[in-house]
This record gives structure tokens, C-alpha cells and sequence, in this order.
């Protein structure tokens, strides 16, 4: 397909595009509804309704989505299926219209969401029982559904901040979901205010896109392109990525991830792995055309990117947690999706996406049925040798590490972080020359480091000696069907998801990246730093690289060898401060809240309240009060007093009049 | 006619109900006539021709012919929303206040209804002097209901918004005689068309915004907010919040812009940095507050500041979001009041950190409130967004810094609403120790209800009765419908907004030409020296 084909994008309507959205939606508002009934009444419903409304309307989704594609593929390259609902703000000038699309991005993004999160719904029917909570859960994933659909769908970016702000609101929900926890329900309030912090970047970014192009559409501002300069555009990127460094948990608005982890863990593998973090990713690929523009910012993107990756990875070793390892390793992950759009290899971006979306989904069901059978243990060391004991659970656990690390060869990960890591290297940077080099190598180590965390959580979860509670271990059994079989699913799902997209350069087809090359067409730089022949060598590094990390973490872990600690105590103050989180939760506490609270006191006591308000006030009541008193000495009860304001008055009068 | 009854409805019904000595009589009546307002109001929408930028459902019939002051009445795109706003909320005010109220029931929905009609007697007043009158009578049902139903410290808080009310009505009324006469007539259309100089533009500008910006209020005249917004019983609270301060607004639409367009463009750049220091200041100050009530008036002030920086872009799509802004905070703040009261008549206190786990014991008032959070947070698709969006925009093209200054308000609402919901509805029950031990009546208040409970057990946290359910559904409702499809509430106030504000906004050329304008002028008074009789209606 030429320049001509893309620039003028067919948009072709598609009258059923709402079902994909209505179906979550509609779910959403019935488990509403019977739940607010179900706890006015004090009675209960029977779970399987609930169960019945929230996978059925998930399902359908996916169905929908599922249709659509397949019309979708049938048409050709650069079609558009695109319905308009209504018409949402129109004031003057201002214009914008409730319009949903599919393009090859925000298609495959709908096939992916509704896919994983069926299977997680169904998944979560086993988790949640017995939760009296049960139908306020169904409700909450039902609208997280829908608003993430919004969001990958919406034409226009008010629509999809719609849907950003409506992920991160269901995300507030979910991670508070047990909220008669303090510290569940502070959890919440922390993702929705770092959030917030990161929004405000989107909201200021919209606000100079408006200026400057005129409108929110996503095809009237590729076509209007030429408003922006380097400079604009550059801002106004720098703008939205800020918003999705808080939505994607980047460095430095990452410390709210971690602490999502306290929702429930169906949850943690929808929501804060693989969908609802991803939306930076997205937000990025969507507005390509821009970055393309702003060389700049796509550098920063891509620096965030790498060292986020490797950051987080450091963290992600030194974790006891099952869940906090696997966040910092979503954190980690996000770094390598940024690493790739950064380098404006967003097919590469979208493919780690989707990868990591099922391996990391598939992580997260399998640590939850872990806790799940443990009866709430999240701690590794009071693990171990559950291998034979619950054998499904250690399967899909056992595909998602593989593809994770990319250890077994050809699946999964391993042709998506390897294509990031190819792209990194490959593609010239054209401000600082050395820097696909600096990335490359950064993002090789976090591919390293991944692969040892990866390894020493799997060695010590499921080798070894069990080292809990007895009386479980004596009642230890494998999960429920409805758990074991989509975890087993997105198991496959997240091997078999590296063969969308196996480079040509060893036989592959890249159908992902020639799926979605339409839309990356224009803003995609080639890689010319290096023949196309070096990608296998490549590939191989990466792997002997990531053969290296497992190994070491076997031989550490696995063989119980006391390295680890000797290697640690070289670094003074290195465990302690990884342990800590490297101390930014209180550093940012010291810079952030306390500043502002500081700064609003300030405020209120010396500037507004006291000086402004109460001393000008109180000079202003003095100074009427002075007048009163002057005025009362004029009344001194003597008649030829008033005779003479009498006379004087008079006088003043006839002076005026006369004048 | 129908203006005429939207004033005299209310009037009766506050008369009955004051009359009728039983308080279920009082409820009664004064819920049926404001809901019969309500309905009548309605006729209103219905028969608004969108394209006629005048004034609409006109009344006159002279007053004091002497000095030509008529009882003229009309609605444009200006009052339209305004008033059906009004009195879509008072029903809803007095269904939300049954509960709470239980003392001097009947004078507490007498004044609520008296307040309702000087409300829309003010929104509908074509006529200056008239327009002056109910503007000055708004405030003595205001003093009434703080005065007597307010809170412990009612006392200050009335004191506080009558001073400053007072203070800033008084140069208006100097401006207002000054006007009228340089015009010789109090017929807002001849004043309308009027050109005054930049110099007397100037002063009555002022003197005409000072008035209106202590209304709204505009940071640094908030100073009677917060006290009075606390101290005020849950029903007049929202009244303040929903529907007084918008007329402050709605005065700088009507009056302060159009009249005085050359002294409004050089004041804008200034009003426009108050406007931000508001939103700024009211949302650090609501970051900082325990008491919920004092950290939503703060919020309220934050939003205000978004409205009056919406206006004074003088575009349209910032004058659009101005007004959306108003409806949406008129309907959410007036949702989180009423639930602030009734969580109040449950455990007589307003400290977040006496509640606790409240979602748990109460999950409709839970869910009700998350939903006016939301609103009020400004998610996309909730009735805050529309507004915020539409006057940022504007704002950025106006001037870029403050609109980008204002961003923090965006920002800090999600802070403390969060915040507050969190401590409020999320945690375990807190016990009843002894902060948290029931309002005391003899203190002050006659909001207070004593709930006779047994020390250390949970207080009781009933969930929404009926009657509040009822109060608080159409607010639910409203606030998506205005999130979802402001168009609605947009279109039929276009045409007015774009003649009557951004029109008299451009550069007029026949400003400076006054003689000629004087000439017209005395021709039209000898034309219209008889008193006119007809009714345009």
C-alpha cells in the first residue's frame, strides 16, 4: 500500500460496532442494579446469576469483537470500520461526536481485551466465591471492561479519555474492592491520585492540541498534521506521555502499581497487567503521527522506557511477595513496550503488548490460584515443592516463565522482546548517535535480570521444600476447572501469541506487524544501523543472555548456593535499599504530599486567610468603625449643631444646582 | 403568565405552609407546590424558541409610572436554565430536607420557598428596579434558614454572608440609579442597546461586578464561603451552592459584560487571574480540611473559579461551558449536600474522622454519593467534565498560563473528594467513642438529632430511606443526562449568548458617537411618554 492509500484512510461504517461496547455495559448496569437491590434488601442473589450477566456479557463482547474481525479482515489494508452514536459537545467551534472506530491497532487491541478478559471473568466466578461482594465485583470488571473498550476505540481523544479516566476510576474500585482494609482502600486512593497527577499531562496536552489543530479526531489530525511544529509537537507529546507514565506506571509515577496489588488477583492480571496498564503503550501508538513529529519526545519515551525496565527489574529480584515480584515485573515489561514505541517500532510495542498480555495474565491467574489453594499466602518463602501438588496450576505457570523470559525458544516473549531489542539497536537515533547502543545494552540487562527474578520466583514457589502452614499443605488440591481451564488457555495463548509475529528474517510471517503496518506505515523509521542479517545474532545473544539469568538463578536458588547474599554485601546498603523500594514512597511523600499540604498551609495561614481575608478585613471593619465614631460626634444633641449642617447642606445644594 | 405563576406558586405554598399549624400539612403543600412549580416550569422548555435571541414569555404592566418602573418579566437563553434549574432542585431540596429538619418545620419550607420565588423573580426580571428587589429579597429567606436552622457557629456564618452580600449589592444599587438614569428608563432592553463611555463603563463595571464576583464568589471575596456554606442547614447549603452563587454568575452575563462590554474586555485578563487563583486556592484549601462540609464548600469556590474563568473568555464554547458548568455544579454539588445532611442526621457530625466503613452499613447513600464524587471529580461522561472541558479549552486560546495554571484544580479534586470518600465510606465501622458521641443539641442546631446508643457499639448508619432515595434519583439521573448529552442544555441558549454577550463584545465604532445617541434617546422618550399598557405577551 502507497502514501495515497494511507493518508486517505477509508472509513467504511460498521452498523454493530456498539454491541462490542453495549454488552459490558449493559452487564455492568444489571449486576448493578441487582447487587444495590440484593444489599437494600439484606438478601442475596444466587452467585450464578451474577457469574451468568458479568462472563456472558464478556463473552458476548468477545463474540461481537471476534465478527468483527474477521469482516475486518476481509477488507482491504488501510479500511476503517468506524459508527457514529451522537453528537457529544458541540459549543461554537468546539465539535465532537460520540464516534467509535477499528483500525488494524484498535482492532487487535479489541480481539486481545475481550479474549483475555472473558477468560479472566470466568476465571474470577472460581476466585470470588463466597465473596459477599460477589456482585459489586461483576459489576465493577463489566464497566472496567467497557471503559477500556472506549478507550481503545474511541475516535476522537475526548472519547478515549473517557475511557482513561473510567479505567483508572474501575481500577480505583477493584484495588479498593475489600475496603473495610485501610490499606486496601488507600491503595485505591493512591492509584487514582497518581493517576490523576499523570492525567493532568493529558489534560494539558489536549488543551494545546485544541489550540493549535482545531479538534479532537484522530483522522482530522493526521490529515491536519502540518499545524504542529517540531517545538508544538514536542510538547504536546511530552504532554500525553506524561499522562501515560501515570496510567502505564513508568518512572516516576510507577509506586502506585505495587500497591494495586492489593486488590483481588484477577484483577491485578486484567486490569494491572495486561490491559488497562497498557494504555500509555496504546496512547503512544495512536498518536504516532505526532511523535513522529517530535524526535525528542519519542527519545524520552524511549529512555523512560529503557530505564524503568531495568529499575524495576532490580526491585522486582528482592521481593518476598508473589505479587509485588510480578507487578515490578509488569513495571519492568511496560519499560520494553515504551523502549520499542520509543524507537518508533510501535508494531514491535503492540506485539510485546499482547505477548506480555497473555504471559503476564496467565502469571497473575496462576500466582491467584497459588494463593487460592494456600488460603491467602502471598509470601514465596513460606512456599515451595508445590510442583506435584498442584500440577495445572504449575503448567501455566511453568508457560508463562518460558515466555517471559523467552527461554523456550519460539514462543512467546521470546520473538517480542527480542524484535524490541533488534529495533533498539537497529534504528539510528538522530540526535544522540550513541544512544541505540545505551539502550540496547539497558534493556538487554533488564532482559537478564528478568530472567533470574522470573527463575527465582518459580524455583522457590514450586521446588524445594514446602515451607508454610502444615495443616494446608496436608489439604493441598489443584484449583477448580473453572480456574485451571482459562489459566491453562491463556497458558497456550501466551506461547502461541509469539507466532504472530516470528521475524521474516528466520521464515516468520510478522502477520501482527503487517497487520497493523498501515496504521506505523508513515511514522515507522527503517533500521538501517545494521543489516538485517545480524537479527539472528541478535536473537541468539538475547538468548544466551536470558540462558544466563535462569542459570544463575538456579544455581542460587535451586541449588540453595549463598552467593546471593555475598553478592549483596558487596553493595553496602544495596539489599536494605532495594528492599526499601530504593525509599521513593518516602521520598515522595516528603516531595509531594507534604509540599503541597505545606504549601496549602502556607496559604491559608500567612497569604489568603490571614493576611488577605482577615487583616484587610478587620482594617476595613475598623475603619467603618472609626467613621461610626466620627459620625457620632457630630450627633451631640445641640440644636444649632443641626441648624448648621442644615445651613452648610443647604448651600451645597444651591451651589450644585446654580454650577 | 407563566413567569408570573413560577414566582406566585411558590409564594402561596410558602404562605399555606407558614398558615397550616400541623407540620405534615407544611410538608405537604410545600412539596406539592413546588413540585406543581416544577412541571409548569417545564412550559418553559417546551415552548423556548431556540432561534429568538429576545425575551421570551414576556409580562409588563407598569409599576411606579412616575419614574417608568414596570413589573416586566421575560426569559432568554441566559435565565432559561437557570430557572428551570431552580426549580427542578427545590422540590428535590424539600423531599432531601424531611428527614432532617424538626424544628420551626413550617417557617424552614416557608423560607425555602420564598427563597425559590425571589430566585426566579431575580432570573426572570427585565426590569431593573424589579431586578434589585427580589436580588435584595433572595437575601432574607438566605438569613432565615442560616440564622435559625444553621449549625453551631450559624451565628458568624449569617453575619458574614449578609455583610458581604450587603456590601456588594450597595454599589451595585449606586450604579444601578446612575445607569437608569443616564438612560431614563430601568427597561433592560433600552439599557441593553445603550452605549455608555469607557470612563462610565469603567466605575459601573466595578461597582455592577463587585456585586456579582461576592456572589459567585471570586477569590478573594470568598471570605463568607466556607462559613456560611458550614453553617447553613443541608437545604439551604444547597440552595447557596446550587442556585445562589449561580446568579452571580448569571449577573456578570446579564448585566456586567453586555452593558459595559468595554470595560469587561479590560477587566477580563485581571478577572481571569482571580478566576485561577480561585480554583487553585479553594482546591489546596479543601485538601487541608477534617470537616467534609467545609471541604466541599471549598471545592464549590475551586469550581466557581472554572465558571467565571468559562465567562470571561468571553468565546462562545467557554460561555456554553460556563453555563453547562453551572447546571452540572448546581446538580452535583446539590447531590453531595444532601447527602453531607443526611449523613449528618445520622451521626451528627461533619469530622471525616468520626466516620468510617460507611459503604458498608449504607451502600445506596454509598453509591449515590460516589456518583456526585465522580461528577464532581470530573470524569468524562458525568455532568463536570462537559463544563471543564469546554472552559479550558477556551481559556488556553484566551490565554494559555492560567488555563494551564487551573489544570492543578483538575488535579486536586481528585485528591481530596478521594480522600474524603475514603475516610468517610471506606475502613472498618468506627466505634462510638467519644468524638464521635451525637451532636448535642442544647449546643445549637436544630439539625441535630440525638441517636440514643449504647456506649461502644457501632452507631447506626441506616441506608437512604424512601423520601431520600426519591430527593436523590433525579439528581443521579441528571447528572449523567448532562455528562452524556449537554448538547441539550447547549443549543437552545446559543443564538442568546452568541447576540446578546459575544456580540456586544466586538469593537463598536458608534461607542464614542454620543451626541447622536443622546438625540435618539430624548426622541424616544418623547414618543414614549404615555405609560405602555400592552402586554407584549
Amino acid at each position: 500500500m502507497g502514501m495515497e492509500s494511507f493518508q486517505y484512510k477509508s472509513l467504511i461504517q460498521f452498523d454493530w460496532i456498539w454491541i462490542i461496547l453495549a454488552a459490558p455495559l449493559a452487564g455492568a448496569v444489571v449486576n448493578g442494579l441487582l447487587a444495590l437491590i440484593a444489599s437494600r434488601r439484606k438478601t442475596v442473589f444466587a452467585q450464578g446469576l451474577y457469574a451468568a450477566v458479568g462472563c456472558g456479557a464478556a463473552i458476548l463482547s468477545f463474540i461481537a469483537a471476534w465478527f468483527t474481525f474477521q469482516h475486518f479482515r476481509t477488507l482491504p489494508d488501510g479500511s476503517v470500520l468506524t459508527q457514529e452514536l451522537f453528537n457529544w459537545i458541540e459549543a461554537g467551534p468546539f465539535h465532537t461526536s460520540m464516534n467509535f472506530e477499528l483500525d488494524a491497532l484498535s482492532m487487535s487491541m479489541v480481539v486481545f481485551i475481550t479474549f483475555v478478559s472473558s477468560l479472566i471473568h470466568l476465571y474470577s466466578v472460581g476466585y470470588m466465591k463466597d465473596d459477599p461482594g460477589f456482585g459489586r465485583y461483576f459489576t465493577y470488571l463489566n464497566l472496567f471492561l467497557f471503559s477500556m473498550l472506549v478507550l481503545v476505540m474511541g475516535q476522537n481523544l475526548l472519547v478515549l479519555f473517557w475511557g482513561w479516566e473510567g479505567v483508572g476510576f474501575c481500577s480505583y474500585l477493584l484495588i479498593g474492592f475489600w475496603f473495610e482494609d485501610v490499606v486496601k482502600a488507600n491503595a485505591g486512593k493512591k492509584a487514582i491520585i497518581v493517576n490523576r497527577i499523570g492525567d493532568s499531562g493529558f489534560l494539558a496536552g489536549l488543551l494545546l492540541l485544541y489550540a493549535l489543530a482545531g479538534t479532537f479526531n484522530f483522522n482530522e489530525l493526521q490529515l491536519g498534521k502540518h499545524a504542529f511544529t517540531e517545538l508544538s509537537a514536542t510538547v504536546i507529546c511530552l504532554c500525553f506521555f506524561f499522562g501515560a507514565v501515570g496510567k502505564s506506571a513508568q518512572i516516576p509515577l510507577y509506586v502506585w502499581l505495587p500497591d494495586a496489588m492489593a486488590g483481588p488477583t484477577p484483577v491485578s492480571a486484567l486490569i494491572h497487567a495486561a490491559t488497562m496498564v497498557t494504555a500509555g503503550v496504546y496512547l503512544v501508538a495512536r498518536l504516532n503521527f505526532l511523535f513522529v513529529l517530535a524526535p525528542w519526545a519519542s527519545m524520552t519515551v524511549a529512555v523512560i522506557g529503557a530505564l524503568t525496565a531495568l529499575f524495576a527489574a532490580t526491585l522486582a529480584v528482592a521481593q518476598n511477595d508473589i505479587k509485588k515480584v510480578l507487578a515490578y515485573s509488569t513495571i519492568s515489561q511496560l519499560g520494553f513496550m515504551f523502549l520499542g514505541a520509543g524507537v518508533s517500532a510501535y508494531g514491535a510495542g503492540l506485539f510485546h503488548l499482547i505477548t506480555h498480555g497473555f504471559f503476564k495474565a496467565c502469571l497473575f491467574l496462576a500466582a491467584g490460584s497459588i494463593i487460592h489453594v494456600l488460603k491467602g499466602e502471598q509470601d514465596i518463602r513460606k512456599m515451595g515443592g508445590l510442583l506435584k501438588h498442584i500440577p495445572l496450576t504449575s503448567i501455566s505457570f511453568f508457560l508463562g516463565w518460558a515466555s517471559i523470559t523467552g527461554i523456550l525458544p519460539f514462543c512467546g516473549g521470546f520473538f517480542s522482546k527480542d524484535e524490541i531489542l533488534w529495533r533498539a539497536l537497529a534504528i539510528p537515533n538522530p540526535i544522540v548517535p550513541l544512544l541505540p547502543d545505551a539502550l540496547y545494552f539497558t534493556a538487554l540487562a533488564a532482559a537478564f535480570l528478568t530472567a533470574f527474578y522470573m527463575t527465582r520466583l518459580f524455583v522457590t514457589v514450586f521446588f524445594g521444600e514446602y515451607r508454610g502452614d502444615r495443616e494446608i499443605y496436608e489439604h493441598l488440591h489443584d484449583s477448580p476447572k473453572i480456574m485451571t481451564v482459562p489459566m491453562l488457555l491463556l497458558g497456550v495463548g501466551s506461547v502461541a501469541s509469539g507466532w504472530l509475529g516470528v521475524p521474516e528474517v528466520i521464515g516468520g510471517g510478522n502477520s501482527l506487524g503487517k497487520f497493523v503496518d498501515p496504521i506505523f506505515h508513515l511514522s515507522a523509521l527503517e533500521a538501517t544501523n545494521l543489516p538485517h542479517s545480524l537479527e539472528p545474532l541478535l536473537m541468539l545473544m538475547a538468548y544466551l543472555v536470558a540462558g544466563l539469568g535462569v542459570g544463575l538463578a538456579w544455581y542460587i536458588y535451586g541449588l540453595k548456593h549463598k552467593i546471593w547474599p555475598v553478592l549483596l554485601k558487596l553493595i553496602p546498603g544495596g539489599k536494605k535499599a532495594v528492599e526499601k523500594k530504593y525509599y521513593v514512597d518516602e521520598i515522595y511523600d516528603v516531595l509531594v504530599v507534604r509540599v503541597v499540604k505545606g504549601f496549602a498551609h502556607w496559604v491559608s495561614d500567612r497569604l489568603v486567610e490571614q493576611l488577605l481575608l482577615n487583616r484587610i478585613l478587620e482594617a476595613v471593619v475598623q475603619g467603618l468603625a472609626a467613621a461610626a465614631q466620627l459620625l457620632r460626634k457630630a450627633q451631640v444633641g445641640l440644636v444649632r449643631f443641626y441648624l448648621a449642617y442644615v445651613v452648610a447642606g443647604a448651600a451645597l445644594l444651591i451651589y450644585l444646582i446654580l454650577h | 403568565m407563566i413567569l408570573s405563576i413560577l414566582i406566585g406558586l411558590p409564594v402561596l405554598g410558602a404562605a399555606l405552609a407558614a398558615l397550616f399549624p400541623q407540620e405534615r400539612a407544611a410538608k405537604t403543600i410545600s412539596l406539592l407546590a413546588s413540585a406543581t412549580t416544577f412541571i409548569f416550569s417545564l412550559l418553559l422548555y417546551t415552548r423556548f424558541d431556540a432561534a429568538d435571541a429576545g425575551f421570551q414569555f414576556q409580562q409588563l404592566f407598569p409599576l411606579v409610572p412616575r419614574f417608568a418602573i414596570n413589573y416586566s418579566l421575560g426569559v432568554d437563553g441566559l435565565s432559561l436554565w437557570l430557572i428551570l434549574l431552580t426549580t427542578f432542585l427545590t422540590p428535590l431540596v424539600i423531599l432531601g430536607s424531611f428527614s432532617m429538619v424538626d424544628q420551626n418545620v413550617r417557617g424552614y419550607y416557608a423560607c425555602l420557598l420564598f427563597l425559590e420565588a425571589s430566585v426566579i423573580g431575580t432570573l426572570a426580571a427585565t426590569d431593573l428596579f424589579l431586578f434589585y428587589l427580589f436580588w435584595e429579597l433572595m437575601l432574607i429567606p438566605a438569613f432565615f434558614l442560616i440564622g435559625v436552622w444553621g449549625g453551631p457557629n450559624r451565628v458568624k456564618g449569617t453575619i458574614k454572608f449578609v455583610l458581604f452580600t450587603m456590601a456588594g449589592s450597595l454599589l451595585m444599587l449606586v450604579a444601578l440609579i446612575y445607569v437608569t438614569h443616564e438612560v431614563k428608563s430601568f427597561d433592560y432592553s433600552k439599557i441593553f442597546d445603550y452605549s455608555f463611555p469607557p470612563d462610565v463603563q469603567f466605575w459601573c463595571f466595578l461597582a455592577f461586578a463587585l456585586a456579582f464576583l461576592i456572589k459567585v464568589p471570586l477569590f478573594p471575596f470568598h471570605a463568607w464561603l466556607p462559613d456560611a456554606y458550614t453553617e447553613a442547614p443541608a437545604g439551604g447549603t444547597v440552595m447557596l451552592s446550587a442556585v445562589l452563587v449561580k446568579l452571580g454568575a448569571y449577573g456578570l452575563l446579564r448585566f456586567c459584560i453586555p452593558l459595559f462590554p468595554y470595560a469587561a474586555r479590560a477587566f477580563s485578563h485581571w478577572i481571569m487571574l482571580l478566576a485561577v487563583a480561585g480554583v487553585v486556592h479553594g482546591a489546596l484549601m479543601a485538601t487541608l480540611q477534617t470537616d467534609f462540609k467545609r471541604l466541599t464548600a471549598y471545592s464549590s469556590l475551586s469550581h466557581m473559579g472554572l465558571i467565571t474563568l468559562g465567562i470571561f473568555t468571553f468565546s462562545l464554547p467557554g460561555l456554553q461551558g460556563g453555563v453547562v458548568q453551572m447546571i452540572g455544579h448546581g446538580v452535583y454539588m446539590a447531590g453531595i449536600f444532601l447527602l453531607i445532611g443526611m449523613l449528618y442526621q445520622r451521626r451528627g457530625s461533619h469530622e471525616m474522622d468520626t466516620y468510617g466503613g460507611a459503604a458498608k452499613a449504607a451502600p445506596l447513600l454509598a453509591a449515590a454519593m460516589l456518583w456526585m464524587v465522580l461528577s464532581a471529580a470530573g470524569l468524562p461522561g458525568f455532568a463536570g467534565f462537559v463544563g471543564e472541558i469546554l472552559i479550558l479549552t477556551s481559556a488556553y486560546k484566551a490565554w494559555a498560563l492560567p488555563a494551564l495554571v487551573a489544570i492543578a484544580g483538575f488535579m486536586l479534586s481528585a485528591w481530596y473528594l478521594f480522600n474524603f470518600y475514603g475516610k468517610v465510606f471506606f475502613g472498618q465501622a468506627r466505634l462510638n467513642h467519644e468524638d464521635t458521641k451525637p451532636f448535642d443539641k442544647a449546643q445549637g442546631g436544630a439539625q441535630g438529632k440525638t441517636n440514643p446508643q449504647k456506649e461502644g457499639a457501632p452507631p447506626k448508619m441506616p441506608d437512604l430511606s424512601w423520601a431520600e432515595g426519591l430527593a436523590l434519583l433525579p439528581l443521579v439521573l441528571a447528572a449523567l443526562w448532562i455528562g452524556l448529552t449537554p448538547n441539550f442544555f447547549m443549543d437552545p441558549i446559543e443564538k442568546s449568548l452568541d447576540l446578546k454577550v459575544i456580540e456586544k463584545l466586538k469593537p463598536q465604532p458608534v461607542m464614542m458617537d454620543f451626541a447622536a445617541q443622546q438625540r435618539r434617546l430624548q426622541d424616544e422618550m418623547e414618543s414614549n411618554r404615555q405609560p405602555r399598557q400592552k402586554n407584549n405577551h
